[in-house]
């Protein structure tokens, strides 16, 4: 037998998935995520799964949301920059903007290395990359005494250093040599090469302030994964969606800080369904992703608690709506959110204290959840409180508690429904030509209201949503990106320097591949250009089908296309400018969906409660998941409950479950 | 009440409008051609009820709050409610009209549903040029006429199609042909994309029920307003500052504001300001209402979204004559650099009251630097203007921020070094804070900034320089110190060294070294009473120098 493991380490649990790779079936178990040394909570998990069987294990996966809570915190490493002379404070300075323009009392976020602790060298790049002046290590030995011993971690990052890497990678070689051999050294070229200083250095001082503690992760993990036998290979997840090898990752953390919500998305481009928008809703946001044609959305630039990365990410919008969500009177407005009661004092429902009422909380009184069957039943829920706060909060504005509720959940869902339709509007996408995917514990709640708002007729809700993002890990593909800013206008293009951008590209993703051992495999390179039209700013992506071929009548066509798609117009009389070729390759891994399961008894309701959908009284019937299988058929008003989720099924809409265990709601209509 | 909206419906339609109106934002910053928007985000747009009230925004730019609606009033008033077809699309760009500069365009078009007029929706954007004497505008205008094309509202677009004899007249006015089209297709693309997005809000609920939410959310804001200006105590409070010059002429611009509490309504007073100037520093009225807004918005509730009902309880006097209520033909290419004066002193005059609310004031001005002429590299013309960075003013609390563009600007970005040095005959010899450059304080305000430029191309090239605030700088407020004045230094440390703040097409030639150095945010509080240990880290982290520490804040070590 050959198995594959996975974790996904969020803030409160980590999730742990173990598939058989022959046959599809896999096993999940939650546990509480350690946050003083992730590895114990991720063994206990895997221990509990994959105890007896580790030498089997052929490879692991994880994704850790640790990285970006260590930022947050600012719990990162001491960190120095080494930059050119006359630029020390460009990274303070970053690009001086003030996103709320009417705040006087704006902060700009605080940078993680201090201007103490940046540092200048006197060598100097053109912007044509001739070297104008050399660094030597003379130039370097007052930096390098204060730099020794006194920093675990230091990001270089020179003036120009796209245009031309020798002085960036001569400061990085005496370093290397100088100073104490645990010190990580970040080089921006090997990050991010490419033009604007301030995003490559905010790119360079991420990674060099997140490497120390993953580096410590992954060794720790890796020892004591051999000690269990593993011999197999250990993967983290990147932000882009693809998976590296972990001792590569420990070098290029900054790739691995939004790893978190990928796994969903990677999940959602598994199913069948060629165009899926997957969503999650957790206690304080909604988090969205687009598969559009069976690919994962990415982005080339994310921005971490307001500084700028420069890495492929794969494209999760939030927004600040989820079931913690508090409903409050402004002015005799109702409003739902952003603020959260989180999991302390958490909804009223929870009993811990919360007063103010939540979206969960109008759930409940809305009969939209079991009150039993909460958690498993693990959880009481305290319906007269909720009650009572429901009764309060209507009473402001002339409305009964039921009236209110609705109105929550509806003010809610129609905040989540608007993100969507900003999301793929933007993208010249139409939603209804899209099947909802929902996970996460409250997703499915309240996935078949969101369908009805924006007109979309499919909902489908994977088996598991509660460990859906640890599940799509499994599926993610060894990926590595690189790229590089070259601009030149399209109809100078000579085809010599088209090919030979992209084989330099190739050169240095293969080079990779191989320092990961693998040699052999399938793989799928992936080509793209960043373009704009020549005076604009932003670019577009447009994918080279086989970069083989130079067409430049083709480019144009292709970036035409997707111009006038997200901007309803296009100018044929402007010049198009090449900006970034970027490069990706994929080894793809085994893909498996999970079986069917079956049953020869018919699905029973395990009780009815009452509730209410558009302000009318309904008996709702609860259904056990387990108790649904391959071929089951139900009718809404109904509730799907299971240890980790809730799954709605509004009158009108039928739901069941397809040969993969996916449940598939369909508006009764059709 | 037969008439009361349910308030479920109210929420949700408020939230509707202003994605609307984030969406056309986004579509006009992304199709753009000029940075002016896409990188400055130097534009601003707004969704308006059919009696031109806002009813969401989304803005860059917070100069632009709340003269979007003049002009739709203006047109309304020229050709009647009537006059309006579908597809339509109007622009304008008349100072005296809109307020702001040539350089700002208004479009808006109708919202059709139905057949019928239900609404607006109109974008604010800067355009990279608008003609005028000289390219990208000029520190010594004398009249309006110098400063670029002057657009009365026109029909860009007629019944949904583009009106080509207008586009090509707006065109070949502009510097850059191709780029004024490529803009103003965007705010067309950006506008229609308002009356989609309304449109299938009005599917879902009908016009009507609309209407009645736009007023209940009317009387939400209203109602905050009012709140926020009853808790401050009745009376009249004064501040007073000035501007250097107005560019050609050298006697100081003074500015009076007068802010009158009285319950929960809020006057602006502002006689007493100077009167309009022969320099390009005046600005039409509609610009000194949105400015004065502005300054109250900063106070009253600056968390909450704008809309028709904001302001509602705000006054704005300003005498006829007064350089803040320009009139054909003073120039207005320099019109904001009042309003950064007049802005911070609204916050001024309230500080007695609204202690929590308020700042010392920031460096105030946009300190604009220009190089143009011909790259010998490149082989051709080129000019690169900027808005630069300085010091924010401390509060209670908190020391001022480093280096932040100023209030007129919004949420400008800085252009990088690489990108300088790339696209224009330019090197970057150094970008920099400006250490000592704060107004000292308890809680110091913010450093200025410094940065050196020198010219490579072997063509001659000429520096426009407009850079305010030298006389009244950012002070301080509670016994914070006032911050240091801008600079501009030509050749330093050389004999040739000159030191400018205002200048139009000065020669500079290959070599020559330019060093703009910005003023620093005012201090709050008094410089003694600041704790050790955040000197301390000052001089460690290299933003107060020893001397300066030791002289100002009676430092020791």
């Amino acid at each position: 037998m050959s198995y594959r493991l996975a974790a996904d380490v969020g803030g409160t649990f980590t999730d742990i998935v173990l598939l058989n790779d022959a046959t599809g079936v896999y096993e999940t178990t939650k546990v509480l995520t350690t946050p003083e040394a992730l590895e114990k909570g991720i063994l206990k998990g895997f221990d509990e799964l994959a105890g007896d069987k580790y030498a089997e294990v052929t490879s692991i996966v994880h994704g850790t949301t640790s990285g970006l809570n260590s930022v947050i915190e600012r719990r990162g490493a001491h960190c120095a920059l080494v930059t050119t002379k006359g630029f020390r404070d460009v990274y303070e300075i970053a690009r001086a903007n003030r996103p709320e323009i009417y705040n006087i009392h704006y902060h700009k976020p605080e940078p993680l290395i201090p201007r103490k602790d940046i540092y200048e060298v006197d060598e100097r790049t053109s912007f044509d990359g001739t070297i104008e002046k050399r660094v030597t290590k003379e130039i370097m030995q007052e930096v390098i005494d204060k730099l020794r011993g006194n920093y675990d971690s230091v990001a270089v990052c020179l003036i120009n250093s796209y245009a031309n890497t020798e002085n960036e990678k001569e400061v990085c070689r005496i370093l290397e040599k100088e100073l104490d051999e645990n010190t990580i050294i970040t080089a921006s070229y090997e990050i991010a090469k490419e033009s604007r200083e301030y995003e490559r250095v905010s790119t360079s001082a991420l990674n060099a302030y997140v490497a120390p503690s993953t580096r410590r992760h992954v060794y720790a993990l890796s020892d004591e994964l051999k000690k269990r036998g593993f011999t197999g290979t250990l993967y983290m997840m990147q932000s882009s969606g693809g998976v590296i090898r972990a001792e590569l990752a420990a070098s290029k953390a900054v790739y691995t800080l939004m790893s978190g919500p990928v796994g969903g998305a990677i999940g959602a481009s598994v199913i069948n369904r060629d165009n899926i928008i997957g969503f999650d809703i957790g206690g304080t946001s909604f988090d969205v992703s687009i598969v559009v044609n069976n690919r994962i959305e990415t982005t080339v630039e994310a921005e971490i608690e307001g500084f700028p990365v420069l890495a492929p990410t794969v494209n999760v919008f939030s927004i600040g709506a989820g079931g913690g969500s508090i409903a409050w009177n402004e002015a005799g407005g109702m409003r739902v959110g952003p603020k959260s009661a989180g999991a302390v004092p958490g909804p009223v429902c929870y009993n811990r204290g919360g007063k103010q009422p939540t979206l969960t909380d109008a759930n409940l009184v809305l009969g939209h959840m079991s009150p039993k069957h909460f958690l498993g039943g693990r959880m009481e829920m305290n319906e007269e409180k909720t009650y009572e706060a429901f009764e309060f909060y209507g009473n402001q504005f002339d409305l009964d508690k039921i009236t209110a509720a609705e109105g929550v959940c509806e003010i809610a869902n129609h905040k989540m429904a608007d993100a969507i339709r900003e999301l793929t509007v933007k993208r010249g996408i139409d939603p209804r030509k899209f099947s909802i995917l929902a996970f996460g514990g409250a997703g499915p709640m309240h996935a078949a209201l969101i369908a009805e708002m924006l007109d979309i007729k499919e909902v489908i809700v994977p088996a598991n949503p509660g460990v859906f993002s640890a599940w799509g890990m499994l599926h993610a593909d060894i990926r590595h990106d690189t790229g590089k800013t070259k601009v030149s206008l399209l109809n100078d293009l000579q085809e010599d320097d088209f090919r030979r951008n992209f084989d330099e590209l190739q050169e240095e993703l293969d080079e990779v591949l191989k320092k990961e051992g693998i040699q052999g495999k399938e793989k799928k390179y992936l080509c793209t250009l960043d373009m704009r039209y020549f005076g604009q700013e932003y670019t577009i992506s447009v994918e080279i089908p086989d970069e083989t071929i130079f067409n430049k009548a083709q480019i144009e066509e292709d970036y035409s296309k997707i111009y006038e798609r997200l901007y309803g117009h296009h100018s044929s009389e402007n010049i198009i400018e090449i900006v970034n070729y970027r490069m990706t390759v994929l080894v793809p891994v085994n893909k498996v969906s999970a079986p069917q399961r079956t049953s020869d008894l018919p699905a029973k309701a395990l009780e009815q409660i009452q509730g209410y959908f558009e302000s009318k009284k309904y008996d709702i019937d609860i259904y056990k998941r387990e108790c649904l299988v391959t071929g089951s058929e139900i009718h809404g008003p109904a509730i799907v409950v299971e240890l980790t989720s809730t799954t709605i099924v509004p009158p009108g809409w039928k739901l069941w479950v397809d040969e993969s265990d996916s449940m598939i709601m369909t508006s009764g209509e059709e | 009440m037969e008439d009361k909206i349910n308030p479920i419906v109210v929420e949700i339609i408020r939230n509707a409008v202003n994605s609307a109106a984030r969406e056309m934002n986004n579509c006009l910053i992304k199709s753009a051609f000029g940075p002016g928007i896409y990188e400055m985000k130097d534009c601003s747009v707004g969704i308006f009820d059919k009696d031109a009230k806002l009813l969401g925004q989304s803005s860059g730019l917070p100069i632009f709050l709340g003269n979007l609606e003049i002009c739709i009033q203006i047109v309304t008033e020229k050709i009647g409610i009537d006059g309006y077809k579908k597809g339509d699309v109007f622009v304008m760009n008349d100072p005296y009209l809109q307020g702001t500069h040539a350089a700002d365009i208004t479009v808006f078009s109708p919202i059709f549903y139905n057949g019928k007029l239900e609404g607006f929706s109109a974008v604010r954007a800067a355009m990279q040029d608008m003609g005028g004497k000289n390219p990208m505008g000029c520190a010594d205008s004398t009249e309006v006429y110098q400063e670029g094309l002057r657009i009365p509202p026109v029909r860009l677009c007629v019944e949904g199609e583009i009106n080509d004899d207008v586009m090509d007249l707006l065109a070949i006015n502009c510097r850059y042909h191709s780029m004024m089209r490529g803009d103003l297709n965007a705010c067309i693309s950006a506008c229609y994309t308002g009356e989609i997005r309304m449109g299938e809000l009005f599917d879902r609920y009908g016009t009507e029920t609309v209407q009645k939410a736009a007023l209940e959310i009317f009387r939400q804001s209203e109602q905050m307003d009012r709140q926020a200006v009853a808790a401050i105590p009745d009376g009249e409070y004064l501040a007073e500052g000035c501007l250097d010059n107005d560019g050609i002429t050298e006697e100081e611009r003074p500015v009076k504001v007068k802010v009158i509490i009285k319950g929960d309504e809020m006057t602006i007073d502002l006689s007493g300001s100077a009167k309009m100037g022969v320099g390009p520093i005046n600005c039409g009225e509609a610009q000194t209402i949105a400015a004065c807004r502005v300054g109250y918005k900063e106070l009253i509730n600056p968390e909450k979204q704008v809309s028709g009902g904001t302001f509602r309880n705000l006054k704005v006097i300003v005498e006829k004559g007064s350089f803040l209520a320009a009139e054909e033909p003073a120039p207005c290419g320099w019109y904001f650099t009042g309003l950064g004066l007049l802005i911070d002193l609204i916050v001024k005059a309230l500080a007695p009251v609204m202690p929590e609310h308020v700042a010392a004031a920031h460096y105030g001005d946009s300190n604009v630097i220009q190089f143009s002429g011909y790259d010998s590299t490149r082989k051709k013309q080129f000019v690169i203007c900027e808005a630069t960075a300085g010091g924010w003013g401390a509060f209670k609390g908190s020391d001022g921020q480093n280096g932040m563009i100023n209030v007129v600007n919004g949420d400008l970005k800085n252009w990088g070094t690489e990108f300088i040095e790339s696209k224009y005959p330019l090197r970057i010899l150094s970008y920099k804070i400006r250490s000592d450059s704060e107004g000292a304080g308890k809680y110091r305000g913010g450093m200025g900034l410094e940065r050196t430029y020198r010219i490579e191309s072997e063509n001659d090239c000429y520096l426009m320089l407009w850079v305010e605030r030298s006389k009244t700088t950012a002070w301080g407020l509670n016994g914070g110190l006032a911050a240091k004045a801008p600079d501009v230094v030509v050749n330093p440390g050389t004999a040739e060294e000159k030191h400018y703040l205002k200048t139009t097409m000065l020669p500079v030639k290959k070599g020559d070294v330019v060093r703009i150095s910005t003023g620093g945010g005012g201090g709050y509080g008094k410089p003694e009473e600041r704790s050790v240990e955040a000197l301390k880290q000052d001089i460690e982290n290299g933003y107060l120098t020893l001397d300066h520490a030791e002289k100002i804040y009676h430092y020791k070590q």
